[in-house]
């Protein structure tokens, strides 16, 4: 029971009402002469029958009494706690003895003996004692007891509260599952328009929404289209809101979502007749267009923001609460960033797209180049393979009609033929190895190359009616150092060209010499710059068809004016570029020279012009003879060939004797050095076959080298079927004189043997 | 006289021009010809008996050579360089090509492509070998009926 104020006023009216009883008890009289205290005789009443009552009333008092101590320890057995066992103890005492007593009063309502009253009194005295101390500790007990009941109020208040928090974090909770499932729902997709469907689908679903509808802005921003809703309706037009309403600008520069009147033009245009709607909502989307990624980090630009309105059912209980709202933000931003991640990813497949489509492009022009370029060279080694049988018959003819008895006339027929098979020799090698180009540098006569070009010019020029000069200036060297046949080749071209593209008059083709004043003037309009060096001079050859009568007069006009004209550019810049304009480009490049077209405007064709640069002879260098002359110099030469071949032994013998050498062959290395140990024997060359069992001609000729002292000992030739450029480098490191391709024909060992032996001639008068 | 003479010479030029335009011959073998003079007549014939006859031996060495379970490559590469080198010098160009692929196969240890360039080489050599003794008895022929062997195309 709690303490309460009509249970204090009901205990209090108890008490007062049993002390009045008792007093009254007191204050009446009494007749038995047992109860002295008791004056009650003059009362009338039934003394009896009061005393009965007495009696009564105390056994239940007693009885009472006993039961609460009975009573208490049932309870306190029944519980867990005992607080303030000790004040229950004294009460419980005081109220078994209180019973006691009143059970002991029964007795002394009759007479009774001296024991009665002794156990009365005692008991009374305990009761008293016992009373008075729990009397004392009820003063203590009591204000804890509020206190505790204080306690218990407090805790109920608090419990309550926590109560109210835990429900409150609870909503949020499921504020957040919404969002996330919906997220999730709608992260699964890329595409825009799937990301749109199941946003609405699961809005509707979490809100139970009547219908929502997303707005696009259109192209020119003027218009916010239709384009997503809920409950589909029927179109027949698309339906357009004006995107310069008033609400709609508030949606969209609000972030936060917005309350939608019934009565507005969106909220009407929102709903239709299968989608009455009640309370609405909307809030703005960021259309991603496209992203920047400046610097690495993606920046997207929202460049316009489309409109989403939600309408609840009309019949819903539901209200736009905030967490309803909060919901709702926070899944459009979610959606916001779906559709960018979409528009990404789309912008990467079409990327991708396109570029497999350039790969694949690519792979087939690729392939078309690779079998172009496959059939050229299967074309070049046919037609190169084709060429040199013939060839090599015509060489062969000529020189062998060179050989017999003809007249100078002849002769000079004879030797044009031979000339004319080289060139195209040349050419044919040069046109298979179209990657190195060496130059071979050999001594040669200036002017009979030119005598050679005026021979194959003027029958060219004739046929085309036109008149052909050559202009030698006397100052050009009478030998030089150069590659002859390369030198013929690019100016037969170049003459070849112009007398092509002339209409009429002469061609002129003078040789010069240019000095570094000459370059000086001209290099402010070129953009090639030659180094003059001692021992080299740069050949100048002009080609030119001109209407003019060549005097001198005119010869100071045409070229001197040429590299001042404007029609001057260098050959790449040629627009009638052809194969072997390019090719004789590249072989002047090589020769430290340059090449420049003009493109002459006046209607005479093109006029070339291009510089070499060749090394002059030093005066010790023994001048080279005619081919026919190697004879001379072979005659009586000891040749010792080493090789381990019968059959090459046997050709290499017979080419030596053929060119008049005295030719003597051995089978090894070991022999080939046996030979030359012998006294006497005054061998001028050692041919070796490079590869030779057990001493490979490597090793010979190391050993030579090393046993023969340098005046003495003979030149050493290799003979080798290896094409490849190092093993002939490694023939020269090794200290050998000359390298030798087999199989060799006859004109060439001869040619070689005499190069090398003149070379040699004129390095030893050089050191002496 | 002359007649035969011109018919043979005829016979001659185009039998030779086949063996070059099939490839069987290179500008060697003219080259030889060129070393032929009167002070050598015989020049070409003796090389020709020469390289059959080292043909002969190099291809009964290599034979044994392959037959063997474990095959000495290197030694099989020395007798195939033999080969190519003299087969080079005569102008044999067919017997110079199988030498060619035969050294790669031996260097490659392929013990079946040597063996197939074995018989290649066996069938390219009795193919060159008797064109070429054919050649030399038509220019012996010419040569006995009074004329002079035509400078080969």
């Amino acid at each position: 029971m709690a303490i309460t104020m009509p249970n204090v006023r009901f205990a209090v009216l108890f008490l007062i009402a049993s002390l009045l009883i008792v007093l009254i008890a007191i204050n009446l009289p009494e007749s038995h002469p047992k109860l002295s205290s008791c004056d009650c005789d003059d009362n009338g009443w039934d003394l009896e029958y009061l005393m009965r009552f007495q009696i009564g009333s105390d056994f239940l008092i007693a009885l009472a009494y006993f039961s609460i101590p009975i009573e208490l320890l049932y309870f306190i057995s029944n519980s867990e706690i005992l607080p303030f066992w000790w004040v229950i103890a004294q009460f419980g005492a005081f109220i078994v003895l209180c019973g006691l007593t009143h059970f002991v009063a029964i007795w002394t309502y009759r007479p009774h003996t001296f024991r009665v009253m002794l156990i009365q009194t005692i008991l009374k005295v305990l009761t008293a004692l016992v009373s008075c101390a729990t009397a004392i500790s009820l003063v203590h007990i009591i204000p804890l007891l509020l206190h505790v009941k204080v306690r218990e109020l407090f805790l109920r208040n608090k419990a309550e509260e926590l109560d109210r928090e835990v429900n409150f974090i609870r909503k949020q909770e499921e504020v957040e599952r919404h969002t996330r499932l919906l997220t999730q729902e709608i992260r699964r997709s890329i595409d825009k328009h799937t990301i749109l469907a199941v946003m609405l689908e699961e809005l509707g679903k979490t809100f139970q929404l009547e219908n929502c509808t997303i707005w696009m802005p259109n192209v020119q921003k003027s218009l916010m289209e239709l384009t997503h809703e809920l409950k589909r309706r029927v179109l027949q037009v698309p339906v357009t809101v004006s995107a310069d309403d008033e609400l709609i600008r508030i949606i969209q520069s609000s972030t936060k979502a917005v309350d939608v009147p019934l009565d507005s033009i969106l909220g009407q245009a929102s709903s239709h007749e299968a989608a009455v709607m009640g309370s609405m909502v909307a809030i703005r989307l960021p259309v991603l267009r496209h992203s920047h990624f400046k610097g690495g980090t993606p920046q997207s630009m929202a460049t316009a923001y489309a409109v989403m309105v939600l309408g609840l059912r009309r019949s819903n209980e539901r209200e736009w609460g905030p967490r309803e709202l909060e919901i709702v933000e926070t899944v459009a931003d979610q959606v916001a960033v779906a559709l960018s991640h979409a528009a990404i990813l789309e912008e990467s497949y079409r990327i991708q797209d396109q570029l497999v489509e350039q790969n694949k492009a690519l792979q087939v022009v690729r392939q078309e180049a690779e079998t172009a370029m496959l059939a050229r060279n299967e074309f070049l080694v046919v037609m190169n393979h084709e060429m040199r049988i013939p060839l090599h018959s015509i060489k062969a003819l000529s020189s062998l009609l060179q050989d017999s008895n003809l007249d100078s006339e002849q002769q000079a027929v004879v030797e044009t033929v031979a000339k004319s098979s080289e060139l195209l020799s040349t050419i044919i090698n040069d046109m298979l190895d179209d990657g190195s180009l060496d130059l071979d540098l050999q001594i040669f006569e200036l002017t009979s190359i030119f005598r050679e070009v005026a021979n194959f010019a003027n029958p060219m020029a004739r046929s085309k009616g036109l008149r052909f000069v050559l202009d030698l200036s006397s100052e050009i060297p009478q030998h030089v150092i150069g590659d002859e046949k390369r030198l013929l080749q690019i100016t037969l071209n170049l003459i070849g060209d112009v007398i092509k593209s002339a209409k009429r008059g002469t061609v002129v083709v003078a040789v010069r010499l240019d000095t570094e004043e000459d370059f000086k003037w001209h290099s402010q309009k070129l953009a090639w710059r030659p180094s003059f060096r001692d021992g080299f001079v740069f050949l100048r050859t002009e080609i030119k068809a001109t209407d003019m009568e060549y005097t001198d007069n005119a010869r100071a006009r045409l070229f001197q004016k040429f590299l001042q004209s404007e029609n001057v550019v260098p050959a790449q810049q040629n627009t009638t570029s052809n194969l072997t304009l390019v090719r004789c480009e590249k072989i002047i490049q090589i020769m430290n020279g340059h090449l420049w077209i003009e493109n002459n405007s006046s209607g005479f064709g093109f006029g070339a012009t291009f510089v070499v640069r060749l090394q002059l002879p030093s005066p010790s260098m023994v001048l080279p003879q005619k081919d026919t002359g190697y004879r001379e110099v072979l005659k009586g030469l000891k040749v010792l060939a080493a090789d381990d071949n019968l059959i090459n032994r046997t050709v290499t013998k017979q080419l030596l004797e053929n060119l008049g050498c005295q030719a003597t062959v051995v089978e090894s290395g070991r022999q080939c050095l046996a030979t030359l140990a012998q006294p006497g024997s005054m061998y001028k060359l050692v041919l070796l076959d490079l590869w030779m069992p057990e001493m490979d001609g490597y090793e010979v000729a190391v050993r030579i080298q090393k046993n023969i002292s340098p005046e003495r000992r003979p030149l050493i030739i290799a003979l080798t079927a290896d094409t490849d450029k190092t093993t002939q480098a490694q023939c020269i490191k090794l200290g050998m004189d000359g390298v030798m391709l087999k199989p060799i024909s006859l004109v060439e060992m001869g040619n070689k043997l005499c190069t090398i032996l003149q070379r040699t001639k004129a390095q030893h008068n050089i050191v002496r | 006289m002359s007649m035969e003479v011109a018919k043979l010479q005829q016979k001659f030029l185009d039998y030779s021009n086949s063996l070059f335009q099939d490839g069987f011959l290179d500008d060697q073998f003219i080259q030889l010809h060129m070393l032929q003079d009167d002070s050598n007549p015989d020049f070409v014939a003796e090389v020709v008996t020469l390289f059959g006859e080292d043909s002969e031996r190099l291809i009964a060495e290599l034979s044994a050579a392959l037959q063997h379970d474990t095959i000495d490559y290197r030694k099989v590469d020395a007798y195939v360089h033999q080969f190519k080198g003299s087969s080079s010098s005569i102008g044999a160009q067919r017997v110079k090509a199988v030498c060619s692929d035969f050294r790669v196969y031996a260097d490659a240890k392929n013990r079946e492509g040597c063996l197939q360039c074995l018989q290649l080489i066996k069938q390219e050599f009795s193919l060159i070998k008797h064109k070429l003794d054919s050649l030399l008895k038509l220019e012996e022929q010419i040569i006995a009926a009074g004329g002079t062997v035509p400078f080969m195309d």
